[in-house]
């Protein structure tokens, strides 16, 4: 009892927020221990591992490695920039990624997505700002150790198979066994093909292979940079699918995209950029609450127009290219058409119009488009 | 885990990785069959002239002939007979009185220089019996021979394995998994080194094959399998060439790294090898550029793998340092770039 009062009051070198969640496992482990193997020379060994432990968890906490609350962002930039030439890539850039989210980086080609990505990952070095992953900007190598990550396209070796491939990088990074190989394979889709060779695989196999490698050892962080990238229509559903899963597991998935659908439909949070620049944050279902497009054709548009405009909840109806576009909330978009058929106006052809997102998306890019330079 | 151990643990993945490729064992293969051509040439001229003589290009002889009972007879010395002390045929005809005449001509014509590239028997009976075999063929294949070939095939081997990471774009995967940089460059300078450890020891062990195959291709003739020579100068030889090749390794590491390219590494290290190869002559040309030439580090290669083995002296002392300057600059410089560069993805080199 005297060892187990020892152990608790040196339990306070955790921090809080581990000690609430994991106190009563580690002193059952040591109850366990000691009751296993706590006799003569063998108590002395188990009690020099178990102050090892201490010391060395304090030392990460001091460099803030451990990064266990979950309120804290597990990936933050303060003014990251990367400049090319004259060029910035990157300028300015500051955003913070939660836990367990599902967080995309929205823009077009050359936004910067990928040299962000890059950066965080320490192959780009970036002119100025500042990083952390999981609380820590020190340490990188050793961070990235709990990190999965395809950049722009998946790389490996052409002349090693696919298991080969994910063998050998199981083997460097030390992430899970072996013996995960085959599950992995199993779970991208990639069972039948893992002893074929990288070089004979089609871009949506190689896809497969790299959200494989991204997984290995289970990564704490997904960094996936286009995954559905030249994927059929089944594995793009797939790859959405697994993303929801792993954020689902309490894994925090940041994903660079330009198709925004998929961010629509996979991502809780957003960052927009464009030529390098952060110009929107926020929660995916907070711009989706703001509503969705409709674009109908009725018996009568002029009484249609007409009703709606009447309707609180319409957020905006107008005539455009002979139809009527009702931007609505998703959620009563089927409201719509009942109301006018109560007024004896009926709809004939109804069409999705642009997402939320998109008129999101169009808004913030185009309103930057239009600030002068110098604004 | 230390950092050394994590570059041993990383090497051995580089291995896992390498061996797969076909390429190291194509130039293993290049590399064991050129060795072996010393061994088998001499075995074939010890047991043919005529080999010898293309192999030397001299097929200078001396010939005598006079008219004796309304015939020309004639007698020929070549450089064969000379060397190896043998009568030539048709000696016994020469008459008494002109016996003396013949040999002080024989003398004369030997008196040039003209049989010198031609070896002994015994000479070439060294060069395919143990262990003198073994320490021909590893410094015939790492010492600077008409096409070096060692070297040239070091230097591709090394743009080879580090440049193809950029070509393939997994210098990026590797990366971004955390290995650090200096780490994964250490493996692979490390792997490269085993490798040419590697290829020594293959090619000593192919050596006692052949010799042993020639020993009993030859068993009726006197002789042994085992002839004069030191064992221990297969290991002095070894530890040269391996230490030799080190700057070599490290200037086509530089290269690739400097280019970020396979193809462009290759053409950089090999480039700096033929132009060394031209400058230095020249600069030898004048007294006081020759102390420069020396300097150079084809020439360091030379003269370090040149000496005697086992001879320490004051040549050998500078040669050595002259090795370990190279591979410190180079290492130095393509840590400080590789670790500073940012990585991109394939470029399809």
């Amino acid at each position: 009892m005297f060892s187990e009062g020892v152990y608790r009051v040196l339990l306070v070198a955790y921090p809080r927020e581990f000690r609430r969640e994991y106190g009563e496992l580690m002193l059952q482990f040591f109850r366990d221990r000691m009751r296993c193997d706590g006799r003569g020379l063998r108590r002395l060994v188990i009690w020099t591992q178990l102050l090892f432990d201490l010391a060395v968890s304090a030392v990460r906490e001091h460099a803030g490695g451990l990064g266990m609350s979950k309120d804290r962002p597990i990936i933050e930039t303060e003014a990251l920039t990367k400049v090319y030439g004259s060029i910035a890539a990157v300028d300015g850039l500051s955003m913070s990624v939660p836990h367990g989210h599902a967080f995309a980086l929205l823009g077009p080609n050359g936004s910067g997505k990928t040299t962000t990505m890059g950066m965080l990952l320490g192959l780009v070095r970036p002119t100025s700002g500042t990083f952390s992953l999981f609380g820590s900007s020190a340490g990188l190598e050793e961070s990235l150790r709990r990190v999965g990550a395809i950049i722009e396209y998946p790389s490996f070796y052409p002349y090693l198979t696919g298991r080969e491939n994910l063998l050998y990088f199981q083997g460097i990074f030390e992430r899970g066994a072996p013996e995960d190989i085959d599950g992995l394979l199993d779970r991208v889709g990639l069972a039948d093909s893992g002893d074929k060779r990288f070089s004979t695989y089609s871009l949506g196999m190689k896809q497969r292979l790299g959200l494989a490698f991204a997984l290995l050892g289970g990564p704490e962080v997904l960094f996936l940079d286009e995954p559905t990238n030249g994927m059929d229509p089944a594995g793009m559903a797939e790859v959405r699918h697994l993303i929801r899963e792993l954020c689902a597991d309490g894994r925090t998935v940041l994903m660079a995209s330009h198709l925004l659908n998929e961010v629509e439909q996979v991502c809780d949070s957003v960052a927009i950029m464009s030529k390098g620049t952060l110009i929107a944050q926020g929660d995916v279902s907070e711009i989706l609450q703001s509503g969705n497009q409709i674009r109908l054709r009725t018996t009568d548009d002029e009484k249609a127009v007409a009703i709606l405009s009447e309707l609180d909840w319409i957020e905006d109806v107008q005539m455009e290219n002979g139809e009527i576009v009702v931007s609505a909330p998703s959620d009563r978009s089927a409201l719509v058409s009942t109301t006018l058929g109560r007024s004896g106006v009926y709809v004939i052809e109804a069409n999705p119009g642009r997402g939320a997102l998109e008129r999101y998306f169009l808004e913030v890019t185009n309103a930057r488009e239009e600030r002068p330079e110098n604004a | 885990m230390m950092p050394m151990q994590e570059v041993l643990r990383l090497t051995r993945w580089e291995w896992f990785k390498l061996r797969r490729l076909r390429m190291p064992w194509v130039l293993l293969a290049i590399a064991v069959l050129i060795s072996q051509m010393g061994i088998w040439t001499n075995y074939l001229a010890y047991h043919n002239d005529t080999v010898q003589q293309v192999v030397t290009g001299t097929f200078a002889s001396y010939s005598v002939s006079w008219e004796e009972e309304g015939r020309e007879v004639s007698v020929t010395m070549t450089c064969a007979d000379a060397v190896r002390g043998r009568v030539p045929t048709g000696l016994d005809q020469i008459p008494e009185e002109r016996l003396q005449e013949y040999w002080e001509n024989v003398d004369e014509w030997l008196a040039d220089g003209t049989c010198e590239n031609f070896q002994s028997a015994e000479e070439l009976r060294r060069g395919f019996t143990l262990p003198n075999s073994m320490t021909a063929s590893i410094s015939g294949f790492s010492s600077l021979g008409p096409v070096a070939i060692g070297l040239l095939l070091i230097m591709i081997l090394t743009a080879s394995l580090v440049g193809s990471e950029y070509g393939w774009g997994t210098l990026r995967t590797v990366l971004a998994g955390g290995v650090g940089r200096w780490r994964f460059l250490s493996a692979k300078l490390l792997l490269l080194l085993c490798l040419c450890a590697g290829v020594l020891t293959v090619i000593a062990a192919v050596s006692v094959a052949s010799s042993l195959a020639a020993g009993l291709l030859s068993r009726d003739e006197a002789g042994g399998l085992v002839d004069a020579g030191k064992w221990s100068d297969v290991a002095i030889i070894s530890f040269k060439s391996v230490y030799g090749f080190l700057p070599f390794i490290a200037l086509s590491g530089f290269a690739t790294v400097l280019t970020s390219s396979r193809g462009l590494g290759i053409a950089l290290s090999v480039g700096y090898f033929i132009v060394e190869s031209i400058v230095a002559p020249l600069l030898n040309l004048s007294d006081t550029l020759a102390n420069a030439a020396d300097r150079l580090l084809i020439q360091g290669f030379r003269a370090w793998t040149a000496t005697p083995a086992g001879e320490g002296s004051s040549e050998t002392i500078e040669a050595f340092v002259t090795v370990l300057a190279y591979t410190v600059f180079f290492v130095a410089a393509t840590s400080w770039i590789f670790k500073r560069r940012d990585i991109g993805g394939a470029v399809g080199d």
